[in-house]
């Protein structure tokens, strides 16, 4: 199914910034200039469709560091194939400063 | 100057917020966005941070309509509490719609008159409905001979809104006047003619503005009093009473106020006499008392006499062979045919002419009408409610699914040889042959052991 997907130049944006390294909604939210009613239901809809898989991080690691725990984005295979779909159709993606991948 | 995140703290934003996620989602979903939040507060500050809270509605919003997807929204249908929603839904929309049922108040609250259970309207009682109106010469004979009654008063329905009645009739029935006075016996002289004047009621009034008049068939009339509110009389629409004396002739409804420690056989008996004083005899001198109070909550008693008539008439359709039901099949049959029942009563006596014709004093037709209407949706109710339970599942109650045709098509008088339906949980399976003979269960079930169970997506 991933294979077909065709996101929206947002979404794309996200998927790309995740594969850039940016791991966390807020951290997107940072990189992109995105409010957070755009990029949280995008993290959704890209997990629902495969293309990326949440973790939440372990409970001691974020108890050690006196802050909550956090849950983190990471491509799936299926999303590195689709990112790369992404940039061809959008080429300017890849020139987005500080979230090329 | 107080800003927005003052009054509504980002964390109570996301809390409000995660009220519109569905409940099964919902304390990953607040985990996550209060982590989230502390990051923002740490990295943008407490200013920025109330901007990103505020994106927790898009969010939920999307979770919401991400959940509710056709399965999910046809396995909600299915549930039993889908449908006791749906029915308790249905009578909050009577209730709103009718104003909150203002005819049922009416009914139940007690009458604005004087000693209301002294007031009596006098009927005939030799023809098939014992509304029928008297001869108004009756009526002069009661008013000049009796000493059952304390008074007596005559009242004609005009049309729906617009009522004719005698000049003591408010003084009989012991009302008051907006202003909280008592109705005297000769207050006002208002006849027929010109500068003819009228009662209106409270709320009419209300409509009127300030206007001291009304127009009654193009006549200006003078409103020469105003009834207190929650004043009535058999018809709550009548909102104008003309003045008018029945001719002896013409026959009229009446109203009538027992002297006090008189029974209405009393005055029955007494009334009776009177008549055959004056030379009526036979069916002609037989009357019939009926309290008004009781005649305005016949209405409930015509509704269980209907639903009485409604379950006999099942009974027959229903076979001895029933399913067993377990304790909470029966509490949702009952819960659902008594929601059922409630909406149907309630939309007939705010809705429809049932109301007019036993509270509301209308005709006898409209009376066969409202009582057939309301066996005949009694019955509809009841069969709907008995059906939907066989189509139920034995073990959840949820709606049966899957419906497959069985048999081979046309091997039974060119039909299926049935139907099965299977639970959605696989907790059974329902069978419905198309043909029902007389020494068979028309539905059979049959439980699906745990071994099936792997067969069945769990929800």
């Amino acid at each position: 199914m991933a294979d077909d997907v065709k996101l929206t130049h947002t979404s794309a944006l996200i998927l790309q910034t995740i594969g850039a390294g940016y791991r966390y909604g807020f951290d997107v939210m940072e990189a992109t200039g995105l409010p957070s009613g755009t990029v949280y239901p995008a993290l959704r809809r890209l997990e629902q469709l495969g293309l990326i898989h949440s973790t939440w991080e372990k409970e001691s690691k974020a108890l050690a560091e006196q802050r909550p725990a956090r849950k983190y984005y990471k491509l799936t295979a299926a999303g590195e194939k689709t990112l790369t779909k992404a940039v061809e159709r959008y080429p300017l993606l890849q020139h987005v400063k500080g979230v090329s991948s | 100057m107080i800003g927005p995140d003052a009054v509504f703290p980002p964390t109570v934003i996301i809390k409000i917020a995660s009220l519109l996620v569905p409940s099964e989602r919902r304390e990953e979903w607040i985990k996550e966005w209060l982590a989230e939040l502390h990051y923002a507060r740490t990295h943008a500050g407490e200013a920025e941070s109330f901007a990103f809270a505020s994106g927790a509605f898009r969010d939920a919003i999307w979770q919401q309509r991400d959940f509710w997807n056709p399965k999910r929204t046809r396995r909600l249908m299915q549930s039993p509490w889908f449908c006791i929603g749906s029915l308790t839904a249905i009578l909050v929309l009577i209730i709103v719609a009718s104003g909150m049922l203002p005819m049922t108040r009416m009914a139940v609250m007690p009458l604005a008159y004087r000693d209301a259970s002294r007031i009596q309207t006098i009927a005939e009682s030799s023809t098939i409905s014992t509304r029928s109106a008297l001869p108004g010469r009756a009526v002069e004979w009661w008013r000049s001979d009796s000493r059952t009654l304390d008074g007596i008063a005559t009242y004609l329905w005009e049309s729906q809104e617009v009522a004719s009645v005698s000049e003591d009739f408010f003084y009989v029935l012991g009302a008051k006047t907006a202003a909280g006075h008592r109705f005297d016996r000769d207050a006002f002289t208002c006849a027929p003619g010109p500068g003819e004047c009228v009662v209106v009621s409270y709320d009419f009034w209300r409509t009127l503005k300030g206007l001291t008049s009304v127009a009654i068939n193009g006549k200006a009339c003078r409103i020469a009093a105003v009834t207190e509110s929650g004043f009535w009389f058999l018809s709550p629409r009548i909102s104008v009473w003309r003045m008018g004396t029945a001719s002896p002739k013409t026959r009229t409804g009446v109203v009538a106020r027992l002297a006090a420690d008189v029974s209405p056989d009393d005055a029955k008996a007494e009334l009776g006499a009177i008549l055959q004083k004056h030379g009526e005899d036979g069916w002609d001198s037989v009357v019939e008392l009926t309290g008004v109070a009781g005649r305005v909550r016949s209405v409930f008693a015509l509704f269980l006499t209907c639903l009485l008539v409604a379950t006999l008439i099942l009974v027959p359709s229903l076979h001895l062979r029933m399913p067993k039901w377990n304790p909470a099949a029966v509490a949702f049959f009952v819960a659902k045919s008594m929601l059922a029942l409630l909406a149907v009563f309630l939309f007939g006596i705010e809705f429809t002419r049932a109301s007019s014709i036993t509270m509301l004093g209308g005709s006898d037709q409209f009376f066969a009408v409202s009582a057939w209407l309301f066996v005949m949706a009694s019955a509809g109710v009841l069969a709907w409610s008995l059906w939907d339970q066989r189509q139920r599942c034995r073990v959840c109650l949820k709606r049966l699914g899957m419906a497959q045709h069985v048999g081979c098509s046309g091997c039974l008088l060119l039909d299926w040889a049935g139907t099965e339906l299977v639970c959605v949980e696989g907790h059974g399976m329902l069978h419905v042959p198309e043909m029902v003979a007389c020494w068979q269960e028309p539905y059979r079930w049959t439980s699906l052991d745990e071994t099936w169970q792997e067969l069945f997506e769990r929800s």
